[in-house]
């Protein structure tokens, strides 16, 4: 447990609100898949370079589209599949080096809720005994699991008595609840939630957000919160990244860049967020056309070819992701021109209407 | 198409290479003392000694390994023990004719009689002719080969007088017909249940339903639209047996006294031989590697998907 | 090493069985539809009991020589005259050297089994789950040790140790763990992308226990069906072995080496080679069958063995 002082004074990222004590700090992080059965290099970036911080008891949200890296961003973190390149520090240290016991170790530290409800828990053991393994793994002795694991469903609202079920016989909700207590057991400081909700019914998706929030406001858990749907993580994140072709093309708090996005992919992303009351017909208007393929090499700005404030300079050079006072960042040569991009009339959000410059 | 190749020989040069070291350390540091089997259990131990030293066997591992190596580079898998100066190498392939002709045989039979009843066995599924053909491809399965052959000789050479007990002189089919026939047998009955397995999948397919719909006759159907798919699975898995096959299949050349690659280790077996037996795993591995290195050739040949 | 040579059976259905609990009542309402299954299973008790009551059953010792079991030109008797099966070429009650021989035939082709099926699990675990350089290594093992002809890979190692019972069950198992070691592999491939295997994995379980207790229950039905179906192999190769003479040492009975002393004598004396041989088809077809059946019953995606 080296260095753990040197963590908040780190360069010029005092940024994305994070104030100076972050747990979570990502440098330059890139990701290679490698395909199987070659003997040539024949690798694909899915990360390429993305950096950000997370603040103690903070929730750093990431959205984009599928194939956008976000997954291959959680699981760099989670040392399920090494990084190719760059650093992360959780609290102050480096884990991309760890190996071996110093790696079991530090996985104490940061647990991962899944996206699927159906498929994270182990069909073979009873609810209970899934977080007793984490429990195990947390070197908790084995006649405290009994007790431990009841306390670690009170505190996910589920009833002592589902224990000895299995998952079979719960419900996603009841399930999505089982794997955040099991993620709990090791007591973590920052919680990996990817598309932890999206799997669930809507209603159900706002119980477990607000149980997330609660837990937060009681343990100080740093959340990684990994979603395609802004309008969770309008909800439940305080700071907001999104990911476009393995690099973040815009980082913010969440306040900041839901009201006055700065790249016309965040813009476009937003406008697709469902509204009470508005026609269903328009709302994809903005982003037209698909993400071209992940293999194409491009120069330039990857958004260019779906972008409808792309010019000359957008093909030929890469912006760079850019921060201005208060900690909003961008990657786009047209930032400035974001606000003012029409949106089919009724698809823009309201409370933007009166910032349009 | 080179990408392939450039992946697949060296893996299968590693593989033989693989084999060529396991086979080297099976006969030489396992438990066991090769002077001492060809002493004779009443041998001094001054003897032992002196056949320790004539065989190389007091030298370092290394040095035995590097000199078998060596050997292997130019085909020479040693000198038979129990054929006086023979090399093994001249006695194995003097002997390859017949287990090749054996082989060849053998193969024939396992698609001749294995596809047809299986394709039978397809045709109503849970039918009569289906759970026979089924339970009769388990027993042929389960029947141990040595048993069905000597069963053959009673019944087709003794009783009946049809074959010849045993031997092998011209015309030398006649003595081939039993023992390819017996060995073919048991592969044949894998056969019929893959055949089966593979056609009703087929036939379950979008475009065998589509050609039923279109009103083809079933029998155009089966057998232009299913077999070619059945096929060619088949023949890659006949192409391994033959190479399996090519290496000498000890218990049918010993119960049909042919002497071929399996009748020469077989009699290496009683004398204690061990260069001629591990010159014939060797001979015989090395037939089973290049095989699959053909079968895996033609496959990317005739199918694009697997050269990647 | 090779893509195209495994064939797999099309899986009927998605979603496994083998995810639920197989009840005793599914065992047997699965049972009754099987006919083939059942007379297997009852076959093999039968055997079971045979081997362990031999020498409640045999009227003879199986070693012992009996002059009068021979003929006056010292032919072997046929059945009756005091011995049900007739006598063997020394002499010997073949009906006890069969029910003796049962024993050896199960209990070699059991243990060698089992030891090639704790070889091939480990192996295919270790390969599947730790991936890199291990698996790498592992795999090419078994692609040199698959490229070795069963048989003849035996007799070499078997003339070099010299034949024994044991020397018989090392052998067999040496070569034949590596069908399930491949299976097992591509199982566990599949299996550590699950979501539960992640989770296992990143909250801090050493290896050993997440192989132990994430990745091998869910194995078990395929180590089951698999097992079952080896010790068919594995009693085949026994008797092919001892047919050759290396395999168990005379005089213990073992229905291969008892095929290959009759041989000689079939024309006059057939019944050598019915006897032992209907035993070994009859016992390993139960195998077979039983297999199987818990193929169906237990892992309808599994693969076709060879």
């Amino acid at each position: 447990m080296s260095g753990t002082d040197s963590a908040g004074s780190r360069s010029g990222t005092d940024s994305a609100g994070s104030r100076s004590s972050s747990i979570v700090d990502v440098k330059d992080l890139t990701v290679r898949y490698r395909r199987r059965g070659s003997l040539r290099r024949n690798e694909f970036t899915a990360v390429d370079g993305v950096s950000f911080e997370i603040g103690a008891g903070r929730t750093l949200g990431i959205a984009g589209e599928s194939g956008s890296g976000k997954s291959s961003v959680a699981r760099a973190l989670m040392r399920v599949h090494d990084p190719a390149a760059g650093s992360v520090r959780v609290a102050g240290r480096e884990v991309t080096t760890l190996r071996g016991g110093a790696l079991q170790r530090f996985r104490r530290h940061m647990q991962m809720v899944f996206q699927d409800p159906y498929d994270s828990l182990n069909p073979r053991l009873t609810v209970g005994d899934n977080v007793a393994e984490a429990l195990t793994a947390a070197g908790v002795p084995r006649p405290d699991h009994v007790l431990r694991v009841r306390d670690l469903f009170d505190r996910v609202g589920l009833p002592a008595a589902f224990t000895g079920r299995y998952p079979h016989q719960l419900s996603g909700g009841q399930r999505q609840r089982v794997s955040i207590a099991r993620a709990l057991a090791v007591s973590p400081q920052v919680l990996v939630c990817d598309e932890a909700v999206s799997a669930l019914d809507v209603s159900v998706r706002a119980q477990i957000l607000n149980l997330l929030k609660d837990l937060q406001e009681a343990d100080g858990l740093a959340y990684l919160f990994i979603s395609h749907d802004m309008s969770t993580l309008r909800f439940i994140a305080d700071d907001v990244a999104i990911m476009y072709q393995g690099r973040i093309v815009e980082l913010g708090p969440a306040d900041e860049v839901f009201a006055r996005p700065r790249h016309p992919y965040t813009r476009a992303l937003i406008a697709a967020i469902p509204q009470p009351g508005v026609g269903r017909r328009h709302r994809r208007g903005l982003v037209g056309g698909e993400a071209p393929s992940a293999e194409a090499v491009l120069t330039g700005c990857a958004f260019a070819p779906r972008c409808p404030l792309a010019t000359e300079v957008c093909r030929e050079h890469r912006p760079l992701l850019i921060a201005e006072p208060g900690g909003h960042q961008a990657a786009c040569h047209h930032a400035d021109a974001v606000g003012s991009l029409t949106v089919t009339a009724d698809t823009t959000v309201p409370h933007q209407q009166g910032r349009t410059a | 198409m080179s990408r392939f190749l450039l992946r697949r020989v060296p893996q299968a040069i590693i593989v033989l290479f693989g084999v060529v070291t396991l086979a080297f350390l099976l006969t030489h540091v396992v438990p066991g003392d090769p002077a001492r089997l060809i002493a004779g259990p009443n041998a001094s131990a001054a003897t032992v000694a002196s056949i320790h030293h004539e065989l190389g066997l007091d030298r370092s591992l290394a040095y035995q390994y590097g000199k078998f190596l060596l050997g292997l580079l130019h085909f020479d898998l040693g000198t038979s023990f129990a054929l006086q100066n023979t090399p093994v190498s001249t006695a194995i392939l003097r002997a390859l004719p017949v287990s090749a002709a054996l082989a060849v045989l053998g193969v024939l039979w396992e698609a001749v009689l294995g596809i047809p009843v299986g394709i039978i066995a397809a045709y109503r599924p849970g039918k009569l002719a289906d759970r026979a053909t089924t339970l009769a491809s388990l027993v042929g399965l389960s029947a141990p080969p040595f048993w069905v052959g000597l069963l053959l000789l009673y019944l087709l050479a003794f009783k009946f007088n049809l074959f010849p007990l045993s031997g092998y002189e011209a015309p030398f089919i006649n003595y081939l017909i039993l023992p390819s026939f017996t060995l073919g047998l048991g592969g044949a009955a894998w056969y019929a249940r893959l055949t089966r397995t593979n056609m009703l999948e087929a036939l379950r397919s979008p475009y065998v339903q589509m050609a039923r719909a279109k009103g083809m006759p079933e029998r155009v159907v089966l057998l232009r639209h299913c077999l070619r798919n059945v096929l060619s699975p088949l023949l890659t898995m006949l192409g391994m047996d033959l190479g399996y096959f090519l290496g000498g299949v000890v218990v049918i050349e010993s119960v049909f006294g042919l002497p071929g690659v399996g009748k020469l280790t077989f009699d290496a077996i009683g004398t204690l031989d061990v260069p001629m037996i591990t010159g014939a795993v060797l001979f015989a591995a090395f037939f089973i590697v290049v095989m699959n290195l053909l079968v895996d050739l033609a496959y990317a040949l005739v199918d694009p998907r697997v050269r990647r | 090493m090779t893509a195209p040579p495994i064939v797999t059976t099309p899986a009927p259905s998605g979603e496994t069985v083998a995810t639920e609990p197989a009840g005793m009542r599914r065992v047997l309402r699965s049972l009754r539809h099987d006919k083939p299954a059942l007379i297997s299973i009852v076959v093999l008790v039968l055997l079971a009991l045979a081997a362990i009551l031999a020498p409640l059953l045999a009227s003879h010792p199986p070693l012992q020589t009996y002059p009068e079991g021979l003929a006056a030109n010292g032919a072997p008797i046929g059945p009756g005259h005091g011995f049900p099966l007739g006598t063997d070429p020394n002499g010997r009650d073949v009906l006890a050297r069969l029910l003796y021989g049962a024993r050896v035939s199960l209990v070699i082709g059991i243990l060698a089994n089992g030891l090639a099926t704790v070889l091939g699990v480990l192996v295919g675990l270790t390969a599947g789950y730790l991936g890199g350089w291990v698996e790498t290594v592992l795999m090419r093992l078994t692609d040199v040790v698959m490229s070795f002809p069963i048989l003849l890979f035996c007799i070499a190692l078997i003339s070099v140790t010299g034949p024994s019972e044991r020397n018989v069950v090392i052998v067999i198992a040496l070569i034949y763990w590596t069908t399930l070691a491949r299976i097992i592999r591509s199982q566990v491939l599949s299996l550590r992308e699950r979501e539960f295997v992640v989770a296992a994995r990143t909250m801090g379980l050493s290896h050993w226990r997440v192989m132990r207790r994430h990745l091998f229950p869910h194995l078990v039905p395929t180590i089951i069906v698999y097992a079952t179906l080896g010790v068919a192999s594995s009693i085949l190769i026994e008797a092919s072995l001892s047919f050759l003479g290396v395999g168990v040492p005379v005089p213990t009975p073992s229905w291969g080496q008892m095929i290959e002393q009759g041989k000689e004598y079939f024309q006059i004396a057939p019944w050598l080679l019915f006897a032992p041989g209907v035993c070994l088809i009859l016992t390993v077809l139960a195998f077979n069958l039983a297999g199987d059946w818990l193929r169906d019953l237990l892992d309808p995606t599994a693969p076709e063995r060879r």
